[in-house]
């Protein structure tokens, strides 16, 4: 196996990644640091793909394959995500979520 | 024999294409052949899934699923495929109404079929991967219709809201895909499928299940992920609601069907379900109740619509998915009917409150007579399909055991004919503001689409064997 990191250590750095990831967007006040978040959220799923890939003798090529299709999937959503971003600082002149609330129940 | 990628080639032709139409000289002609084109290319698309050999018929030839390196398809992806295209077709329809009253950006049509597209992708895709690729490739596009009304700060803050709930949502459901395929090292739907059955203790998969059933609740509302349901149906233009409660939702009842039928088939795992279909149908239903507007009390019917689907799927019984599927099929009829006859009134009074609506129906004429005919199979009313197939959810409940929950829908169903009534009542009573006022018209060519979708939840509720018959099949097909 040409794998340098254990897959025990990837694999657990994949779950703090979600978890930290998970807890920036529940924490944050604004809307940029949200964003960041939940690409650090996603990359935590792709590397836990490549962790369990690692430990596979084969160094499975299509879960390598998926890995970069994924990574492509997300960066559209994040250019999308920006163009938000920026749309709602020109509206609302605040990227703070917790200050729009006027949609309630 | 139509291959798989068929009836797609149509609809992103269209949407690559239609942006170009802006070229065209003239605001009403630009319009009318952007309109005139998605239309088309939808129709082209239903028509290469209804032909001889086409997908549609799968399950009533008897084949086996067709299975390809990315693809694979049964009754049940045939079947949700040809409802989100008819659909898609009634909202191009609509659309031209809509985008009468204002000059939207060219890239409508293209975001609407680009969402479409990715809803095909969604019931066609035969491993994890092609489905978290075709499931961004529609929320992206939804991102985009939810706010396309620059003038609409209200749109912004919905899409905010969405955006990040489903961009949660996203990243459960890849972490969910990356566990399944730890445990059994691949993407593909019967190879997990294969693997999990041959593993001694599938408890390790429950993690994965459980994740991934709460990022796909999320994407289509199931409380207690709902939030974004109300406000993004409220905010978003009529037409877009409309494909987004009629066809967009039931991709999720789709995933979790696959979920919980195709890919881990364990019977303990259902109760999951039991229970995430109790609370929505019942928060759906009272908070119904307390709204005044006529948008954001019909997307609260959504969510309690989306529970008592769930009802079926989750008594595990080929009744149950059935049952499920006839009630995905007229919630798709009858949601978008009411949603863009909503939509008529409210662009009549000049407001969605319920109040301002007092009488405006009155004189409609057919428009009326569709809004109420939809509005009764919503609220299940005897002769319409509403009734058939909540009658079926409730009988499967019953088969299946779960006596409390077959009682709970019963008591759900009798809470929603109130909200429904009061609407009907508004429409048409003789006192109110807008009563003196002048009814609402559509244009003749128009007034033919809801009632088209009203005369099909008619024929539904009163000969639903043919296709209760056809669905049993597709069933079939999903636990054989």
């Amino acid at each position: 196996m040409g794998v340098g990191a254990p897959f025990e250590l990837l694999f657990g750095t994949s779950l703090a990644l979600l978890a930290v990831g998970l807890y920036g967007i529940v924490s944050r006040r604004s809307l940029f640091r949200m964003i960041i978040s939940l690409e650090v959220a996603f990359n935590a799923g792709n590397l836990s793909i490549m962790s369990f890939v690692a430990r596979s003798r084969s160094l499975d090529p299509l879960g390598r394959s998926a890995v970069l299709v994924l990574i492509a999937t997300e960066a559209c959503a994040l250019a999308v995500m920006l163009a938000y971003l920026i749309n709602a600082y020109r509206t609302f002149k605040t990227i703070d979520p917790s200050k729009l609330r006027r949609l309630r129940w | 024999m139509p291959s798989v990628l068929a009836p797609l080639a149509p609809l992103l032709a269209s949407a690559i294409l239609s942006p170009f139409l802006s070229r065209v000289d003239g605001f009403s002609r630009r319009l009318r052949a952007g309109c005139l084109a998605s239309a088309l290319a939808c129709a082209a698309s239903l028509a290469l899934m209804l032909a001889p050999g086409g997908l549609l018929w799968l399950a009533v030839d008897g084949q086996p699923a067709r299975e390809g390196p990315w693809f694979y398809v049964d009754g049940l992806s045939a079947f949700f495929a040809t409802l989100a295209l008819t659909v898609l077709l009634a909202v191009d329809l609509y659309s031209y109404r809509v985008l009468r009253a204002e000059d939207l950006p060219s890239a409508y049509f293209s975001l609407l079929h680009l969402m479409a597209c990715g809803l095909y992708l969604i019931f066609v895709a035969g491993d994890l991967v092609t489905l978290f690729v075709a499931w961004e490739l529609m929320s992206v596009s939804t991102y985009a219709l939810i706010c396309i009304r620059r003038s609409n700060d209200l749109a912004l803050e919905a899409g905010v809201k969405y955006l990040v709930m489903s961009a949660v949502a996203s990243s459960l459901i890849l972490y969910s895909i990356s566990l399944l395929y730890g445990y059994t090292g691949t993407f593909s739907y019967t190879a997990i499928r294969e693997a999990v059955a041959r593993m001694c203790d599938p408890r390790a998969v429950w993690v994965a299940v459980a994740l991934m059933t709460a990022g796909f609740g999320f994407k289509s509302g199931l409380v207690p992920f709902h939030t974004w349901v109300p406000d993004v149906y409220q905010e978003s233009l009529d037409p877009v609601t409309a494909m987004l409660s009629g066809a967009a939702s039931k991709a999720g009842i789709y995933v979790l069907i696959r979920v919980y039928y195709t890919l881990v088939p364990d019977p303990r795992l259902r109760v999951a379900l039991a229970l995430l279909s109790a609370a929505t149908m019942t928060l759906g239903n009272v908070a119904a109740l307390l709204q005044s507007d006529i948008k954001r009390l019909l997307s609260y019917s959504s969510i309690a619509h989306m529970g008592y689907t769930l009802m079926g799927v989750a008594s595990g019984t080929a009744l149950g998915i059935v049952a499920a599927l006839f009630h995905a099929l007229s919630h798709a009829l009858a949601k978008p009917l009411v949603f863009i006859c909503a939509g008529c009134y409210a662009q009549a009074a000049g407001s969605r409150r319920l109040e301002s609506l007092r009488g405006v129906g009155r004189g409609g004429g057919p428009l009326t007579l569709s809004m109420v005919l939809g509005l009764l199979s919503l609220a299940s009313i005897p002769g319409l399909s509403g009734f058939m197939s909540k009658y079926m959810l409730i009988a499967s409940a019953f088969q299946a055991g779960l006596m409390w929950l077959a009682l709970l829908g019963i008591a759900n169903s009798a809470v929603g004919v109130a909200y429904y009534v009061r609407v009907i009542q508004c429409l048409l009573s003789r006192r109110g503001s807008a009563g003196a006022g002048p009814a609402v018209k559509l244009p003749p060519d128009l007034v033919a689409l809801p009632l088209a979708l009203a005369i099909l939840c008619v024929l539904f509720g009163l000969s639903p064997e043919p296709l209760v018959r056809y669905l049993a099949l597709a069933a079939a097909q999903l636990s054989g």
